[in-house]
């Protein structure tokens, strides 16, 4: 997805002047065709993020639209004050594009388990939030942040998950059961198991939030009109994640027949290492963890 | 020149002037950073004389950025900015009323200041940004001026900054350095300290050279010597917190204590013979 991502932006970059891109010394290989077509629109700021998210101000001031790119946790935990003070309180249309996300990189240690980064960003005014699940979500966001000069995170997991059905628009029912009463909702790099899941249990419909913040109401209140029942799966914190924010939709708008689930990781520094797959399985975050909680869900309900 | 008649008479009139309105701010407000305040009158009045005021007050993209990075100065550079047009009155006499856009740091909400700052560190970084910009929009006569303080340079940001600046050669950066010695609570000698600063910049990349950031004529010398020149340079601007008032010169607790009425009518005396 990040190899789309970029393909996507350098072509963008032939068409607008106004891209700048910044990189903090990752992306071995990845950005050299826009480094090489594009020298005056493109700086290596070294291992040095928060100089890199300054620098994305000042050449706003100058009337630039830059993208900073580095692993998110680099991206986000370390430049807090930065992107809160230097781009959101100014409105600055500065996309931050944070990779190895979740648990992708869950074998170099807790300190890159990038499971707190929705919950950093999302408390900043002006900051739209997006965690695409697919190559064809990559393209919505894209398409998006082009349309609209304002901050943005994308959050781009590891892989090239490509969704068989043509996808519209930035949300989007992923499988739609009439029958069923049980709705999961997912984001970023977990929608792959939960359409493997889906393959396994035909007992839930499943939908994917790629636009994390701002919620879009109308589309909410379709989707809790229709399920009464909701499953979040994701690979973020559940105090902080898209769970957390629809606990707070939810609570909001009223909607005291709504029962929300949620599949994350607790409130905690996970000591251990190991690859995504053995988080998701941890977290019951694999495709038969996904299982098992909606069998949960439906059994507790009455269902079956 | 013109000068002040009385106490101060190594301070040009018209500082003195300033100072005495960003007292009565300040005393009106009850706010803090009275200190850092008077010890940058000459180097932003020393600034905004070597400025294009036109392309700023027009917005051009080519125009001169002033970033003030030690955003706590912020009565200051309201009052600088009144001085030369650039802030109505009217809106610079609302300073630290409720529901005033002059807040106590400074912010981009109020024309002509380009960015928001109060947390330290950030003006240098956002400044190295603008000159990357402007190079690459090769806008070849904008020039980037950057204030920040002594204390301030204990945020690790700012070497980050200053290295990239050198790395890229950006001639058009010029890093002024409000160096009164002090931080919040004490002497910066005492906290971690800059020594020696010149060479630290020089070994950065810098053209750095040190003035006496009170005598206005050697700032604007520095000025035209950064013009000039071809790096990017910086002005060591040795200072005094509180400069112009006896009674607070070096004297820390006006890092945050305000002056009283008559602590103003004291200034008054000194400042300007008691004649405003």
């Amino acid at each position: 997805m990040r190899n789309v991502f970029f393909n996507l932006l350098h072509q963008q970059m032939r068409e607008d002047d106004d891209i700048f891109l910044l990189i903090a010394d990752v992306g071995l290989g990845l950005v050299d065709p826009i480094q090489n077509e594009f020298p005056d629109r493109f700086l290596n700021v070294g291992i040095a993020e928060q100089n890199m998210i300054g620098i994305a101000a000042g050449l706003c001031n100058a009337g630039f639209k830059p993208f900073c790119y580095t692993l998110s946790n680099f991206l986000i935990h370390r430049c807090f004050e930065q992107i809160r003070n230097d781009i959101c309180l100014h409105q600055y249309p500065i996309t931050l594009v944070g990779t190895s996300t979740g648990y992708d990189n869950g074998i170099l240690g807790p300190t890159h388990h990038v499971i707190d980064d929705i919950g950093c960003t999302k408390v900043l005014p002006n900051i739209r939030i997006y965690s695409p699940g697919s190559v064809q979500g990559i393209h919505r966001v894209f398409e998006e942040i082009c349309q609209i000069k304002a901050p943005a995170y994308v959050r781009i997991g590891k892989g090239n998950f490509s969704e068989s059905e043509p996808v519209d628009g930035l949300n989007h029912m992923v499988i739609h059961r009439p029958d069923s009463s049980l709705l999961v909702i997912t984001h970023g790099n977990i929608l792959d198991n939960c359409i493997k899941a889906a393959d396994i249990d035909t007992r839930f419909s499943l939908f994917c939030i790629t636009r994390i913040k701002p919620l879009d109401p109308a589309e909410m209140d379709i989707l809790f009109n229709r399920f009464e029942r909701v499953l979040v799966v994701e690979d973020h914190l559940k105090g902080s994640g898209l769970f957390n924010s629809l606990c707070q939709y939810v609570v909001e708008a009223g909607l005291a027949k709504v029962r929300l689930y949620v599949l994350a990781p607790d409130d905690h520094f996970e000591a251990r290492i190991g690859s995504k797959d053995f988080f998701s399985s941890l977290y019951g975050l694999s495709p038969e963890g996904i299982v098992s909680k909606v069998s949960e869900i439906l059994s507790v309900e009455g269902i079956i | 020149m013109v000068r002040s008649n009385v106490l101060n008479r190594d301070l040009p009139i018209t500082t003195c002037r300033l100072r005495m309105r960003i007292a009565r701010l300040i005393s009106r407000a009850n706010a803090s950073h009275i200190g850092s305040c008077f010890s940058i009158v000459e180097i932003l009045d020393a600034v905004y004389q070597s400025v294009d005021i036109e392309k700023i007050k027009h917005g051009a993209k080519d125009r001169d950025r002033i970033i003030i990075s030690k955003g706590h100065a912020a009565a200051a550079v309201y009052a600088i900015l009144a001085q030369y047009g650039l802030l109505e009155n009217d809106l610079l006499e609302s300073y630290g009323i409720n529901g005033s856009l002059l807040s106590g740091h400074v912010n981009h909400f109020v024309r002509f200041i380009e960015h928001s700052t109060g947390a330290l560190g950030h003006g240098l970084p956002v400044s190295v940004g603008i000159c990357i910009g402007m190079r690459s929009r090769k806008l070849e006569t904008s020039r980037c001026y950057v204030l920040v303080g002594d204390g301030e340079l204990q945020e690790g940001s700012n070497w980050e900054a200053l290295m990239m600046a050198g790395h890229l050669k950006l001639d058009h950066l010029c890093v002024l350095v409000d160096h009164n010695g002090f931080g919040g609570v004490r002497e910066t000698s005492q906290t971690c300290s800059l020594s020696p600063l010149t060479k630290k910049f020089e070994s950065f990349g810098f053209e750095a050279v040190e003035v006496d950031g009170h005598d206005q004529s050697a700032i604007l010398d520095a000025i035209a010597g950064f013009k000039s020149g071809h790096r990017p340079f910086a002005i060591i601007c040795h200072t005094i917190k509180g400069k112009g008032a006896s009674f607070m010169e070096g004297q820390n607790v006006w890092h945050y204590r305000p002056p009283s009425k008559e602590d103003c009518e004291t200034l008054n005396i000194e400042l300007l013979g008691g004649s405003e």
